[in-house]
């Protein structure tokens, strides 16, 4: 009972919380604003919906991203990053499964050349030669890399195991093979299929009246060509165990295993992310207690249930001693599957998810990311006021129901040495 | 350590018992954030204690008087708080982000933790196989190998150059009666900062902190001595190999001012310049230019054998040709350096100032970071006037730490 009168009382807060307002212009680019009060600093973010879905050279959209702020026909890369850090903030551009996004920080009275500045970004990048070549040296550094870490290695192992032909099979960095294959006219292509204003969402954060930024975010966005690109990657079912096994010299092993789960869309995805919470959230979840404090297997120990347009999985880590590995796989399964979870879990897990997010809302920065993210993923930006009472509703019985119905199968990745 | 500002308002109390007590008050935020931090890190450690403060920081989360294992973190959860501590070379921190309503509970909890710990024998033993895995899940990665052999070059005498876990050998020895002689030389009021950012009242904080810490008793602190470096003379340069790397990773550090004295301001003037943010001069002339993957730069911030270092990565067929290009680009800054670039760099230190004290914990961090290793709140408090005042020959003449001054780099290479 305490727990849940300890959830109302922290649904009754919000960090930074105020008015946030819908704008959609004629071409169909949505603006999400809130209006926050402080020191007089703003953070937005341009989602663009895409990602990794439809690229015909795996990597394309991340090189792309990667050159969008570094050169317009107005702003050099320099120039575009100054508009930015004068006033103490930056920008950033990059390409993940779902999305690309754009993300910026300044001060108020810089919002009009910053936006100047994305305005120039979408409508009139370069896309140079000279900077492709760089950057696709850098991108394909940055993919051999990836096996410098057992993490990442599992990581890149694991997608091509549970994703297998759908486009999060690869990291959104690319395949090498087709990295070296990209051209200028491929990106242009890119640029030109995704920036679609259906595909387009900008969330904007900050200390300033809605109604004097509002045209500038209008002036900013009403050029971006109307229409849609459709996002619709394919489902991947998981239809038997699979364990794959690496080697890398280190000095620990590195195990990761994905198991199905709910698509977002539907109530199961609360009760689901309930049960992640129970399971690899935290110093009181289930894997930290059974295989770090019981068994002493590892430092680190969790899981995580990203949100992704299709092929959801649950996806559970643990890092541990080489000879320890074995066991440790054998028992991160069991613990996921079968370990005990009362009711009581539940509740803890419940007011961990709302702590967390509200705690997690604290920057301009992460409110605009969070506004933007349930607005281009479907769930509609409203899901941003919406989740902490979706998560108080869950109950026991729905979070029993999702674990028998999904934790079936395995794909498992062991990296050791 | 980058850009503080004073953000609300700065309320500090001395406890009878000589623990200190700094509040910022926030009307900004629903957050608050509580943090105790102790001057204790592995440099305070001797030989046989080599990892004993993050030993310890572990230990602590093992049960205390009034609540038993594995109940302090049921009931911050519960209350959708976070909770952690961390150990550095200097210091111990303990900290809480919760919801306003129940900072009183997290102050409790806090107490309990670090003033009331059981510290019990079979703790000691389930403990020593979790640390013994977070050390060797360091060792499996190649920058903590890189950074630790980089510190292990740097310092010869300084307790600097041991890494804050320890070593297997010292971590599997450690006893209880060892764990607790040190709990009580170092966790005690004198040797103690509690610091609360958020919209609190500072004068009921401070009845509460006088029912909880204020009731512990106040000891002499042991003095250890902290061996200083000596001067180096030759520069230094180790070159390792790992087999599971691919590209090369370039480290080299000289000394600099350390952290509070008049000085360091311009030397983070400098490290804005140098090496900060996209506009900055490593940045456009060595990853812009393709010659490294990535570069950053930055000082360890440290009270003493301070050091300021430049990071990156690249292939290692253009070590060579980076490196030269790197000294010749710090030289060039000496002619080359104007008046309006080092106005811009301090505009933008100040400036982002704003954004890093946007999270409570942040700033509660930089008060904690000010009060116990810098030693003086007054590094957080006119952090940004001290910025301001920086002139172009003080940038000039930090600069000069870098020009023709022995220092100190690490080459990491992969074998073929």
């Amino acid at each position: 009972m305490k727990a849940i009168i300890v959830l109302f009382l922290l649904l009754s807060l919000s960090f930074g919380g105020a008015k946030v307002q819908e704008f959609v212009l004629e071409n169909g680019v949505k603006l999400i604003v809130k209006e926050t009060t402080g020191k007089g600093i703003v953070s937005g973010v341009v989602f663009i919906k895409s990602g990794t879905y439809g690229e015909e050279k795996k990597g394309t959209t991340a090189l792309m991203s990667n050159l969008l702020i570094r050169g317009t026909k107005t702003y050099d890369a320099y120039s575009i990053s100054a508009v930015f850090e004068d006033y103490g903030g930056g920008i950033s551009a990059s390409a993940s499964d779902d999305y690309v996004e754009i993300d910026f920080s300044t001060k108020v009275e810089g919002l009009k050349e910053g936006l100047k500045v994305i305005k120039s970004i979408l409508e009139e990048p370069l896309f140079r030669e000279e900077d492709l070549e760089r950057e696709r040296n850098n991108i394909l550094q940055a993919l051999r890399s990836r096996k410098e870490k057992g993490y990442e290695l599992a990581m890149d192992t694991l997608r091509r195991l549970t994703y297998r032909s759908s486009n999060y099979e690869y990291s959104p960095l690319g395949k090498e093979e087709d990295l070296k294959e990209i051209r200028r006219e491929d990106l242009i292509k890119r640029w030109q299929e995704i920036l679609k204003g259906q595909n387009v969402v900008v969330s904007l954060v900050g200390d300033f009246k809605t109604e004097e930024v509002l045209k500038l975010l209008k002036e900013t966005f009403s050029q971006v060509p109307a229409g849609n690109y459709r996002v619709e990657p394919v489902d991947v079912p998981m239809k038997e165990n699979l364990l794959e096994v690496v080697k890398r010299p280190g000095s620990q092993a590195t195990v990761l295993c994905a198991f199905d789960a709910p698509a977002f869309r539907g109530k199961e995805y609360f009760a689901f992310k309930v049960l992640d919470a129970v399971l690899g959230d935290g110093m009181t979840s289930k894997l930290f207690k059974e295989l770090r404090e019981k068994k002493g297997y590892a430092y680190a120990v969790y899981s995580m249930y990203p949100t992704r347009l299709s092929s959801p999985r649950l996806i559970a880590y643990i890092g541990t001693s080489p000879e320890k590995r074995q066991s440790a796989l054998k028992d991160l399964v069991e613990v996921v599957k079968n370990t005990d979870i009362t009711p009581e879990d539940i509740e803890l897990a419940k007011n961990k998810i709302v702590g967390d997010f509200l705690l997690a809302h604290q920057t301009r920065a992460r409110q605009a990311w969070y506004l933007g993210f349930f607005e281009i993923m479907g769930f509609g930006w409203k899901m941003d006021e919406e989740y902490p009472e979706r998560i108080k509703k869950v109950s026991f019985d729905d979070v029993i129901k999702v674990r028998e119905k999904y934790l079936k199968k395995e794909h498992c990745v062991v990296v050791e040495p | 350590m980058t850009a503080l500002a004073l953000a609300g308002e700065l309320k500090t109390y001395r406890l009878p018992n000589g623990a200190k007590l700094v509040i910022n008050k926030r009307e900004d935020t629903q957050a608050v954030a509580l943090q105790v931090w102790f001057r204790v890190g592995s440099i305070y450690e001797d030989y046989t204690q080599k990892g004993m403060a993050h030993f310890l920081e572990h230990m602590l989360f093992n049960g205390s008087e009034k609540y038993p294992y594995g109940q302090i973190d049921y009931i911050v959860e519960s209350l959708g708080g976070n909770i952690n501590a961390g150990t550095s070379k200097e210091f111990t921190f303990y900290h809480i982000t919760i919801a306003k309503p129940y900072w009183k509970t997290a102050l409790e909890v806090l107490y309990q933790l670090t003033q009331k710990p059981l510290l019990l024998e079979e703790m000691v033993e389930k403990e020593k196989p979790i640390v013994i895995e977070e050390l060797r899940r360091g060792k499996d990665s190649p920058t903590t190998v890189l950074w630790e052999e980089f510190e292990k070059t740097a310092y010869k005498v300084s307790p600097y150059r041991d890494p804050i876990i320890g070593y297997e050998e010292t971590i599997s020895k450690f006893t209880r009666q060892a764990l607790l002689d040190f709990y009580r030389n170092f966790y005690q009021p004198k040797n103690m900062y509690i610091v609360i950012v958020g919209d609190v009242e500072p004068e009921e904080v401070y009845k509460e902190v006088l029912q909880t810490f204020g009731r512990e008793e106040g000891r002499p602190v042991p003095q250890v001595q902290i061996m200083p470096e000596p001067q180096q003379l030759e520069s230094r340069s180790k070159t390792i190999k790992d087999k599971r790397i691919e590209k090369a990773y370039w480290l080299i550090g000289w000394w600099v001012p350390p952290i509070g004295s008049k000085e360091y301001y311009a030397l983070v003037v400098l490290d804005q310049l140098l090496g900060s943010g996209r506009t900055s001069l490593f940045y456009r002339e060595l990853r812009e230019k393709g010659l490294v993957y990535s570069v950053s730069t930055g000082d360890f911030a440290r009270p003493r054998d301070n050091i300021f270092y430049i990071y990156a990565t690249l292939d290692p067929q253009k070590l060579q040709e980076v490196k030269e290009r790197t000294f010749e680009l710090i030289k060039s800054l000496k002619e080359n350096l104007s008046e309006e670039e080092v106005q811009k760099a301090k505009q933008r230190i100040i400036n982002s100032t704003a954004f890093a004290l946007e999270k409570v914990d942040s700033d509660a961090y930089y008060i904690g970071y000010s009060l116990t290793v810098v030693g003086t709140l007054d590094y957080y408090k006119f952090f940004d006037n001290n910025i301001r005042s920086v002139r172009k020959e003080d940038v000039l003449r930090v600069l000069n730490y870098l020009i023709d001054k022995p220092y100190n780099e690490v080459i990491m290479l992969p074998e073929r």
